[in-house]
């Protein structure tokens, strides 16, 4: 904190003499920037304007006395130090005062310098404090500059080694499921590197046919081939001294591992139709959500490229492994996305928050972005309640993978009152029965009330209550 | 019922109060040595003592300090004839609980004493 910021001090007291004398004293003694209330309403709109570091208050004060205005003062920020002062203290009122969390406790009349010195003190208390907050947060917040959310030991431990190994040149091979963040894990260890100046070269490896990747990765001279009307430079060598990010890299032709390969090994690509050699200085990372072990065994993945690529493993936690950020991650989408789509502020119904955390996010974290998305684009109200969720025909309906049992096991409802876990388990139950049912009729409700054994009239005051359309299912 | 240490240099005090909390089904342990209540700290189980400030070879506030080091969780209530800010000050500062004025009277003995033995058991202290 190179900021040298005066210290700002409030006194207190509705004695305008002591005011004024306590004002002038410390302005000259100390520098501090001095500000006065009269009383402790006063105090407290100044308190909220300034934030002043320190607050020096008289105890016996019409209206809020002293200790009133400690109380409201800490409860506020506890990072300010308040001082109380009083003519006519007792014991016990020192003792409650200090209980409350006063820092200090002066008798007058006092000493000068003696007041100096606790205000000293009191000053460096809250410069502490404060400090340390501004410090936790800028760590936090480093994180979350990163791209990611959440505070699960998993994640934690991720983020750590993204750290670890950011600074350094090594090969790295990001692997976890397909929305788990791995794009985001790859730009984070380009950030944090030394070339993070220079702009880092994303290449989606799917996305190119065979002979365009490789032209597009190695880049080629002019008349290499019919139509190379000129030199191209390739993409190892735009990426000079910076980062590439091979994404989903289980997906490229085996010719262009062998390539790859080269380049891994030898630090130089050499373009199509070119005799030499250029010396490239990349760090290269790649990702996949496939098992290459198992593509080796089939012969479709270079060995020896794996192990070259394989030099530095970062695993990126699916959401199931950390489903305690499930509420942080929702939130932090739906802030994002109310702000992008223009939206007021909405909010998520307790159930809704519920029905995120059990919901298996087989599309991990971008499927959550996802349903949160839409929810905001659709949903007319500021809450979001679980049908909100998955209405509006999300893929939920049409992968019904709960049995009747797991309904009532896997919703984890200990926490939650009686009522509202009837009410959850209750729900489920109802959503799986009753689609199940109206499934095996194709949508016949007449046929499905008969196989239920209940009047057709009941079955569709369910369907309404429970917003099932039985015509999605014919 | 809880135990409770009373020190005070004045044999007659401290066996006051090791009347009155008996009554109320604590176990006492009255001392006017300082030494010896504070190697009865580090030996045996004490939930709660009540410390005289001015004793004979130490300070109240000394031996709650080294009290407060071996057992940081025991309850202390501070006890003194002479009262001054300073003192206060430091006992609340070394986490006394409660800090009172003698003469104490009975009822306000009792409450004080219930009142932190409570607090500790809602810490879960006990």
């Amino acid at each position: 904190m190179s900021t040298v910021v005066c210290p700002k001090i409030l006194v207190v007291d509705d004695e305008q003499d002591m005011l004024v004398f306590l004002s002038k004293m410390l302005t000259k003694k100390s520098g501090y920037t001095v500000m006065s209330a009269v009383s402790g309403e006063e105090a407290l709109t100044k308190v909220q304007a300034e934030s002043p570091d320190v607050v020096l208050t008289d105890i016996k004060m019409p209206g809020m006395d002293g200790l009133t205005l400690l109380q409201r003062l800490c409860a506020s920020d506890p990072t300010m130090t308040i001082i109380l002062m009083t003519g006519h203290g007792t014991i016990e009122m020192a003792v409650r005062a200090l209980k409350d969390g006063a820092y200090d406790f002066v008798e007058k009349p006092f000493d000068n310098e003696r007041i100096l010195q606790i205000i000293s003190r009191a000053v460096e208390r809250t410069r502490l404090l404060r400090e340390n907050i501004l410090l936790q947060h800028q760590l936090s917040g480093h994180d979350h500059r990163l791209g990611f959310v959440g505070r699960s030991r998993k994640l934690v431990e991720t983020i750590a080694l993204i750290r670890r190994v950011a600074p350094s040149t090594v090969t790295v091979l990001i692997r976890g499921e397909s929305g788990t963040g791995k794009e985001l894990a790859a730009r984070a260890l380009h950030n944090l590197s030394p070339r993070a100046q220079r702009p880092m070269i994303t290449v989606n490896c799917p996305a190119l046919p065979e002979h365009i990747l490789e032209s597009e990765l190695f880049g080629y001279r002019k008349g290499a081939f019919t139509g190379a009307d000129r030199d191209k430079t390739g993409l190892f060598v735009a990426a000079d001294g910076s980062s590439i990010f091979l994404d989903e890299i289980a997906d490229i032709p085996v010719s262009v591992q062998t390539k790859l390969l080269r380049v891994l090994q030898e630090k130089e690509v050499q373009p199509l139709g070119q005799n030499r050699t250029f010396k490239v200085d990349v760090r290269v990372i790649a990702s996949t959500n496939q098992d290459l072990e198992a593509k080796i065994q089939r012969g479709e993945f270079r060995e020896d490229l794996f192990y070259r690529l394989n030099v530095m493993t970062i695993t990126m936690p699916n959401l199931a492994s950390m489903a305690t950020d499930i509420p942080l991650l929702a939130q932090h989408f739906l802030e994002r996305y109310c702000l992008e789509h223009g939206r007021p502020s909405m909010e998520f119904t307790t159930d809704a928050l519920q029905a995120l955390i059990q919901h298996q996010w087989q599309g991990n974290i971008r499927e959550l972005q996802n349903v949160i998305n839409r929810c905001v684009l659709l949903s007319e109200q500021s809450t979001i309640t679980p049908d909100d969720l998955w209405n509006n025909g999300s893929e939920e309906k049409m992968t019904p993978r709960l049995t009747l049992q797991d309904t009532i096991d896997q919703v984890s409802v200990t926490h939650l009152s009686y009522q509202d876990a009837k009410d959850q388990v209750l729900r489920r139950f109802n959503d799986t029965y009753l689609t199940a049912a109206l499934k095996a009729t194709g949508g016949n409700v007449t046929a499905a009330a008969r196989q239920c054994g209940m009047e057709r009239q009941a079955l569709q005051r369910l369907l309404r209550r429970y917003r099932i359309e039985s015509g999605s299912f014919r | 019922m809880a135990e409770i240490l009373t020190l005070d240099d004045v044999l007659d005090a401290t066996v006051l109060i090791g009347k009155i909390l008996r009554k109320k089904g604590h176990v006492v342990h009255t001392f006017t040595d300082e030494d010896e209540a504070i190697a009865f700290v580090r030996q045996s189980p004490v939930d709660l003592v009540i410390l005289d400030i001015k004793l004979k070879k130490m300070s109240g506030i000394e031996v709650l300090a080294i009290m407060k080091e071996t057992k940081p969780d025991i309850g202390a209530i501070m006890l003194t004839g002479y009262p001054t800010v300073e003192t206060a000050r430091e006992a609340i500062s070394l986490g006394a609980d409660e800090y009172c004025v003698k003469p104490i009277d009975r009822t306000e003995l009792e409450e004080k004493v219930e009142k932190v033995l409570a607090a500790r058991l809602d810490q879960g202290l006990e």
